[in-house]
């Protein structure tokens, strides 16, 4: 029977670097304000637009001042985050709810999402979080949940590629490396690879997210899986710049980790 | 358009697990600029790339804002694209996704008119790849002038 004392070690962890994550974001979100402010692209104005008879309203609720608001909420709820170890359990719990609250926002906001996975993994996390640390009882759900989110994550992505004729073929690995707007110039402006290298790299991505449920059956498969996702997430740092993308993983990975560790009888 | 909307709320909710599951339309947007006033015929065909992909830096691990709004422009205009073939062009002149383009363009542009009045327009390609590897850009729309 695993001590309640650990399952709550694991989450601290996990909060804390959700707190990091959130933290880097709204830093982030700050240097950003001549995008989303009145007289930007994303302003309430242009975001009204779609929302017919409720226009008025949205201009209201998305307007510069909200947004700041949210902004500065987000900023105080991380630090207060990060230093929960000297604050009381209801500031860590109104914490994670004003995080948990302002990255839906942010994400209705920005019209779904901003950041795509990393934005849904962040409000997963937080809501996982805030459930432990309302209702103790499902502490430990609560990381089995981050748990699943975090091999689900992977081995679905992994399906959808084995069943893409573009991935087996390492068409699809070319046109992102190639021509993906996504792809950073600069330092890594990657020089075209031999069709081989495409199709053996593809094949390596296919596999290693198809077999990731696999960390759940050891130790060293564990281990193998979180460092090498940690490297993958990393690279997808350099390619594309997907920052966000690693940090909210990384806190995800501890859940994997005592969960995989229940599993195996090794706690 | 109300239940797009909606659906906007409920998006991050619904973890997505489809990250480059298909090749992608790779957008790109291209732009014209005129003198404000000065009247182009047909015959001006040059579009020019828009160049705003911000570089690697090593800070950006921890913080990236260029480089995530420009993801975030990515995202957008792969929207407008899937939009422009569902609904009509008169009517996309005026949705969300066209009218935030716009305004991205317009602020882009306006350090290359040194703060004299312009007119400009964009257009949008997406990446088109044929059975045998090679990959085409293709018009996918093309706006009115505009104003700065």
């Amino acid at each position: 029977m695993i001590a309640f004392e650990s399952v709550q070690m694991i989450l601290f962890w996990t909060q804390l670097l959700a707190g990091l994550a959130c933290l880097l974001q709204t830093l982030e979100y700050l240097a950003l304000r001549s995008y989303w402010s009145n007289s930007g692209p994303w302003s309430a104005k242009n975001l009204s637009a779609e929302y017919g008879r409720f226009r008025a309203l949205a201009r209201i609720g998305f307007s510069q001042h909200v947004l700041e608001l949210m902004i500065a909420a987000r900023f105080a709820a991380s630090i207060f985050l990060l230093g929960s170890f000297l604050a009381p359990q209801i500031v860590t719990s109104l914490s994670l709810a004003a995080l948990a609250l302002s990255t839906l926002y942010i994400a209705v906001r920005f019209r779904g999402s901003f950041n795509g996975g990393s934005d849904s993994m962040t409000f997963h996390v937080l809501l996982s979080c805030l459930v432990a640390s309302l209702w103790p009882h499902l502490a430990l759900t609560s990381v089995h949940y981050i748990t699943a989110l975090v091999v689900l994550s992977y081995f679905v992505g992994g399906i959808v590629k084995l069943r893409s004729a573009n991935w087996r073929s390492g068409l699809a690995l070319k046109a992102i490396f190639e021509h993906s707007q996504a792809r950073h110039a600069g330092l890594l402006s990657l020089r075209p690879l031999s069709a081989n290298s495409y199709l053996l790299i593809s094949w390596l991505i296919i596999g290693w997210e198809c077999l990731f449920p696999a960390a759940l059956l050891n130790s060293s498969l564990l281990w193998f899986f979180l460092i090498s996702g940690g490297v993958f997430h990393f690279a997808n740092f350099l390619v594309f710049g997907l920052n966000r993308f690693f940090w909210i993983w990384l806190a995800a990975y501890l859940a994997v980790y005592l969960s995989a560790t229940l599993r195996n009888g090794n706690w | 358009m109300l239940d797009g909307v909606w659906a906007n709320w409920f998006r991050l909710w619904i973890p997505s697990w489809r990250f480059f599951d298909e090749v992608g339309s790779a957008p790109k947007i291209f732009f014209q600029i005129r003198p404000r006033g000065e009247v182009t015929g047909d015959s001006n065909t040059i579009w020019e790339p828009l160049q705003d992909k911000p570089g690697f830096r090593a800070i950006g691990l921890f913080f990236n804002p260029s480089g995530n709004i420009y993801h975030c422009r990515s995202n957008l205009i792969e929207r407008l694209a899937l939009e422009s073939q569902i609904v009509q062009s008169t009517e996309l002149e005026n949705s969300t996704s066209y009218l935030i383009l716009a305004d991205w363009v317009r602020s882009n542009l306006k350090p290359l008119a040194h703060d004299s009045e312009f007119e400009f327009r964009f257009k949008l390609t997406v990446l088109t790849i044929s059975g045998d590897g090679q990959a085409h850009d293709t018009d996918v729309l093309a706006s009115t002038w505009m104003t700065a």
